[in-house]
């Protein structure tokens, strides 16, 4: 009978215990915006600064491993806001699906082939250019399709025919 | 008469400072104002680019542009694309072209936009760019345009 009494009391003791630190760990989160903490800032020249250490990102100081993650598959999954080049975005893209899903969609997905040459990019640019396009947005695995991401055709253009500099 | 006269042009005077004004307040409302990133230079293949992110802010939503500019003259057909993107301003991409687009004709710069977004909230324009380079392209991004509310 003690003995169950003091099973008891430790049991509680240890259940208070755990709100008192769980309680202190969420406090000090959410003071020092550690839930919400961001790497990099966009300064107002529209570069990519370090918040640890002030440095202009370029691609010799880009680390992907602070901007992305890597799923199961090995792929590299995040915003490529912050990506500073081409072969700097990562491998699924984060975006807003159709109906305001949040996914991922393929980065060879978004912006497809390459053109080798100006005869070849002409000719793709008169197949694609006035359709929207409907592409799978994918969880973070990039194998569960989440939801649908649509693209829109290129608008308003301006051809700049002579030097107006 | 002449009463009549000025009672005639007294309409006319208010009927065109009516449409003026419908015509100002029509503009005012479609259009507000557009932020820009700064221009990114770079040379490739022996021209030399600059590329700039933009958003346009009209009364109805926000669209994304990009553009790309020689400064070393025209260049010829297919050499420069872009392709303008629209991102939240926590990073995520809410808005893209279909396609990339590329001068159609010999010239010294290319601008275009993708759809308009209506969805309020701040967001960025973070463009791409594409130059031929003798042996296929190669792609520039521009700088982020300013965060703008909508």
């Amino acid at each position: 009978m003690v003995k169950c009494k003091k099973t008891n009391v430790t049991m509680v003791f240890v259940i208070i215990l755990s709100i008192i630190i769980g309680s202190y760990n969420i406090n000090y989160a959410l003071s020092n915006n550690t839930l919400d903490k961001k790497a990099y800032i966009i300064n107002e020249k529209g570069q990519l600064i370090s918040v640890d250490t002030n440095e202009i990102i370029t691609e010799e100081n880009f680390d992907p491993t602070i901007v992305y993650q890597v799923n199961e598959n090995g792929q590299t999954y995040g915003s490529s806001l912050y990506a500073v080049s081409a072969e700097t975005e990562p491998d699924l893209i984060l975006a807003r699906g159709i109906d305001g899903t949040i996914g991922y969609v393929y980065y060879t997905d978004l912006y497809r082939e390459e053109p080798k040459n100006p005869e070849e990019a002409i000719a793709m640019q008169k197949i694609n250019s006035r359709k929207i396009r409907i592409i799978p947005l994918y969880a973070s695995d990039g194998k569960t399709v989440i939801g649908k991401f649509r693209t829109t055709p290129v608008q308003d253009i301006i051809e700049k025919r002579t030097d107006q500099r | 008469m002449k009463g009549c006269l000025v009672l005639k042009n007294y309409k006319l005077l208010m009927a065109t400072f009516l449409i003026a004004c419908l015509i100002t307040t029509n503009i005012t409302l479609t259009l507000f104002a557009d932020v820009e990133s700064p221009y990114k230079s770079f040379t490739v293949y022996g021209y030399s680019y600059k590329n700039q992110a933009s958003v346009m802010e009209y009364s109805f939503g926000l669209q994304p542009r990009t553009s790309i500019e020689s400064t070393s003259g025209s260049v010829p057909a297919g050499y420069i694309g872009a392709y303008p993107r629209l991102y939240s301003d926590d990073g995520v991409l809410v808005l893209a072209a279909t396609d990339w687009y590329y001068n159609d004709n010999t010239a010294v710069g290319i601008d275009c936009g993708a759809d308009v977004y209506e969805e309020p909230g701040a967001y960025y324009c973070y463009g791409l760019t594409r130059a031929y380079n003798g042996n296929g392209y190669t792609q520039q991004t521009t700088y982020r345009s300013p965060s703008i509310n909508y």
